[in-house]
């Protein structure tokens, strides 16, 4: 049998750090069974480096072609990662094509791509899909114990998972990425990966959502990436006072986070909020610059009862590094605690991820 | 034209989240219900549309914004919160309260809105309790559909000489913009940010209670395993860490350098 994990590549090459991360659990769950790991990605075989995947257990990959499946388009890419995880399994039971047995789960970084996709693997396979996990355990055939977040992290869920084929997505910042092996021993791990090319069969409606545009951000870190964020809120005491974090962020080379108070009101400059409901993304949300600034002087946001009341914690000044521990928002709902002391306001913050 | 917004009651939480004694829920005793921010961005999209459009042409209903709900008899609040910002119609599709699994979920949806007619159906990209990710793409699925998730902008065109509207929609990922285009009928789920909602109105307050929420049992008449079974809930560990005050302006600075170099944030 085999686990398959489902890489992201950058633009510029290699696996993303997200998709390494998730076959750290990939691995785990494949040891808890004695199964294989395996690993596919869409794009030419070159696309990954192959030492690097050997040193993170992978005994085989797949490069998934042709080449319209180069651009993002999730229902054909859920389409081969269900050929290609059912190849052979009704007939020889050989698993697809290179060996390894037929694939016993399919696990991806919980990103916007990798959610995507396996909620389509599971329409089409009519199988269940568990978000967001944190580890996963095989404790039989057809059946893993699962940790996943839920409520954004704030609670882990244990949960039972019983499926034919595990459809598993992992949540990247909760996991550490896989331990690369020595140089040499990538270098004789790699020699042995054998990476195939796999062409699925595409109907014409399998592509008919695709990006068809994709634009790089001009300039920056993207929240979503960063390794480092420095985080402001209502402390920070109006528009002007970011100009120091922006400062701070360039020269870590990290991105600007705010609290939901700074986002809400509508900073199209710092609209960006880490942690709860933008599940690790960015959020504009615009209103005008003035009331933006009342609002982070005297107002203390939505009333109580009001839909909006429920948002989350005020978060201080504060910097949080990920991934490598705990979860961002946890960091952040600390810091707001004391944010919301005015003895506090403008203060340094921090809290180290593992202390 | 017709529109029809899915919303999920969820308790209203804060920082910090307490779990029942058997673990098996959140507790919510001192907690009302809301919907999810992203759903609240999906109502508040709907009606932008409709605004913009005239909801009034086409449909059976006239045109306009349905808000769907599967829960409780109780989530018939959460759509009156959303007739408040704007919607014209509410449906409960009435459970006794059990917690429904993705599959069985999109399946109910997709049975109950099949023949409404509508040109767009908009989800919140995840749900806040459970964040499952897929009740938006299952239903596309179900319903031949296509589906695009995590939206962030919405671009409805005009009605062109008979032919299906189309939309343009994107969304940010990994520091890029992607752009999708498909022609309608659609399922979309928004991330909150794609709009800022309103508040209610008075008026709309008004309106809301007043209104009548349609209550049909869901197709599927008893929750449906799906194969995802919870065991419990817990709080994970080092939630009660507290932060550290480095200082305060310049005093602040040697501690801070020290922390930066001590996280490797420097190196």
């Amino acid at each position: 049998m085999t686990v398959l994990g489902v890489l992201e590549t950058e633009p510029g090459g290699g696996a993303a750090d997200a998709s390494l991360r998730a076959l750290a659990v990939a691995g785990a769950l494949a040891a808890s069974a004695g199964e294989d790991l395996a690993a596919a990605w869409f794009g030419p075989v070159g696309a990954v480096d192959r030492g690097g995947l050997a040193a993170a257990g992978v005994a085989r990959g797949w490069a998934i072609g042709p080449d319209e499946l180069s651009g993002y388009a999730p229902l054909a890419w859920a389409r081969a990662l269900a050929g290609l995880a059912s190849a052979g399994s009704s007939g020889s039971a050989a698993g697809p094509p290179g060996g390894g047995g037929p694939v016993s789960a399919v696990v991806a970084a919980a990103t916007d791509h990798g959610n995507e996709v396996l909620a389509h693997l599971g329409a089409i396979t009519g199988l269940p899909m568990a978000a967001n996990c944190v580890s996963a355990t095989r404790t039989g055939p057809g059946e893993c114990r699962l940790v996943r977040q839920r409520w954004a992290g704030s609670l882990l869920e244990d949960a039972v998972l019983e499926a034919p084929l595990a459809l598993l997505t992992v949540a990247t910042d909760a996991v550490e990425a896989p331990a690369a092996g020595g140089q040499d021993d990538g270098r004789s791990a790699a020699a042995g990966i054998g990476v195939e090319r796999y062409e699925p069969e595409l109907a014409d409606g399998d592509l008919l959502v695709r990006a068809v545009e994709s634009q790089q951000r001009r300039s920056g870190v993207s929240l979503a990436s960063a390794r480092v964020v420095v985080g402001g809120g209502r402390g920070v005491g109006g528009p002007e006072g970011f100009a120091a974090l922006e400062e701070l962020a360039g020269l870590l080379g990290a991105a600007v986070g705010v609290s939901r108070v700074v986002t809400s009101e509508g900073d199209p400059a710092h609209g960006r909020l880490p942690g709860r409901q933008d599940d690790r993304g960015d959020q504009h949300r615009r209103r005008s610059p003035d009331r933006r600034q009342g609002r982070l002087r005297g107002h203390r946001g939505p009333a109580r009862g009001d839909p909006r009341a429920a948002r989350g914690p005020t978060r201080a000044p504060g910097v949080t590094r990920r991934p490598g521990g705990g979860r961002l928002e946890e960091q952040a709902h600390h810091l707001g605690r004391v944010g919301q002391c005015p003895n506090c306001s403008g203060c340094v913050l921090a809290m180290p991820r593992q202390s | 034209m017709e529109i029809c917004v899915c919303v999920k009651r969820v308790p209203m939480v804060g920082g910090s989240i307490a779990v029942t004694a058997d673990g098996l829920d959140v507790d919510v005793t001192m907690s009302g219900f809301t919907v999810s921010p992203h759903e609240e961005c999906a109502v508040e999209e709907a009606v932008q549309i409709t605004e913009r459009l005239g909801g009034g042409a086409g449909g059976p209903r006239g045109g306009g914004v349905t808000v769907l709900t599967l829960g409780p008899p109780e989530a018939a609040g959460q759509l009156r919160d959303m007739l408040a910002l704007g919607a014209s119609r509410g449906v409960l599709l009435q459970t006794d309260g059990a917690e429904w699994g993705s599959v069985a979920t999109a399946a109910a949806i997709a049975a109950a809105v099949r023949d409404g007619g509508y040109e767009l159906l908009l989800f919140g990209n995840e749900a806040a309790d459970t964040g499952g990710y897929q009740v938006p793409v299952r239903v596309a699925h179900l319903l031949g559909l296509p589906c695009l998730t995590g939206i962030k902008r919405l671009e409805v065109g005009a009605e062109d000489g008979g032919g299906p509207r189309r939309i343009v929609a994107a969304r940010e990922y990994r520091g890029a913009e992607e752009v999708f285009e498909v022609a309608l009928p659609a399922v979309v789920s928004v991330k909150e940010g794609i709009n800022l909602p309103r508040y209610p109105s008075l008026p709309g307050r008004l309106r809301a209670k007043r209104a009548v929420i349609e209550t049909i049992e869901p197709s599927e008449p008893s929750f449906a395993p799906d194969g995802l079974r919870k065991e419990r809930l817990r709080v994970p560990a080092g939630s009660g860490k507290r932060a550290q005050v480095l200082g305060s302006g310049t005093d602040a600075v040697p501690a801070l350098v020290g922390l930066l170099d001590e996280l490797g944030i420097l190196s």
